[in-house]
């Protein structure tokens, strides 16, 4: 899969682009903010996304509606520390296809991104 | 400083950090582990005492402001940096004079990781929800980072304070950090009235 990792945490992303190169998927581009997330996204038209909840400006939760806004197809998962159950409601409703919470091992990025739809 | 001993919350606490222990200990080169959890009673400053300041400290901290104001943080010893990022990325950063930008990023993300865990229990357990701010970061003795807390006019109170004394070991190096949770007591109460009464807790650590 073609994936654009947003993360605000470069050595989150460095990891993170390191395991899904090892998976076989192509990341095709990297972004640290929510500015840099749609651009990237209108740029390069992901198929995934792995998207951070916290980062500076715009939130994960607001960049999630704007790139479901631009193009609802891609499949948008949220990488995050949170694990409150309301947040994790409310990303669930508005679109998130699924949430890695940090720290993860390569197993479970591996099982999710199979289990997407 | 007022003791209020508190079993409920430090069992919660410390299951919390507990289990966050566990998950970076599967994804990372050392072995973490929660070494004791304690409740107090006091401001930031009698919170951040529990520190030992032998050198100027590294702290990484969130600050949910609002309605009811909540803050947690995670201190360092700098000169244990070479050992914390040996334990969790696997390679070691030796420390020089200054932080280096590498070694702050992966505090920030050991604190957001860890922090992270701590609220989250603590606000699953009564059914709530704050959406967290960044992590931050900042260095110096107690009064610099007490200054740095303070600024944030809502902490500027006495709060329940849960301290979470971590250990982290990988080959034969071995540092600790303390966690802090700064939690009003309103929210306290309601933490305590969920649990089960002293004496019948799960203290499964």
């Amino acid at each position: 899969m073609k994936v654009l990792i947003v993360d605000d945490n470069v050595m989150t992303r460095s990891m993170i682009k390191d395991l899904l190169t090892e998976m076989g998927h192509e990341v095709i581009g990297e972004a640290g903010d929510g500015d840099e997330a749609v651009r990237e996204f209108t740029a390069n038209r992901p198929e995934l996304v792995l998207l951070d909840l916290i980062m500076p400006g715009r939130n994960g939760l607001q960049v999630l509606s704007e790139l479901k806004a631009i193009d609802p197809v891609p499949r948008i998962v949220m990488v995050t520390a949170v694990q409150q159950d309301i947040i994790s409601r409310e990303l669930a409703e508005k679109g998130a296809a699924g949430v890695l919470h940090k720290p993860f091992m390569y197993a479970e990025l591996e099982a999710l991104l199979k289990s997407l739809p | 400083m007022d003791q209020h001993p508190s079993i409920a919350l430090e069992s919660l606490a410390s299951l919390s950090v507990a289990k966050c222990l566990q998950r970076i200990s599967r994804v990372s080169a050392g072995t973490w582990q929660v070494e004791s959890a304690r409740v107090s009673y006091g401001s930031v400053r009698d919170a951040l005492k529990r520190h030992d300041f032998k050198n100027p400290a590294t702290a990484v901290y969130i600050a949910l402001e609002g309605a009811s104001p909540f803050a947690t943080a995670m201190l360092f010893d700098p000169a244990d940096i070479a050992c914390v990022s040996q334990c969790f990325t696997g390679h070691s950063f030796p420390h020089g004079a200054a932080t280096a930008p590498a070694e702050e990023i992966m505090l920030t993300e050991l604190g957001n990781i860890v922090l992270n865990a701590l609220l989250n229990t603590l606000l699953n357990a009564v059914k709530k929800s704050h959406f967290p701010a960044m992590p931050r970061y900042d260095e110096g003795g107690l009064d610099t980072i007490a200054a740095e807390f303070t600024r944030i006019p809502q902490l500027n109170q006495d709060f329940r304070i849960i301290t979470v004394t971590i250990d982290m070991r990988c080959d034969k190096t071995s540092a600790r950090s303390e966690v802090f949770a700064l939690v009003p007591e309103e929210l306290a109460m309601e933490l305590e009235n969920l649990r089960p009464p002293a004496g019948h807790h799960d203290a499964g650590v």
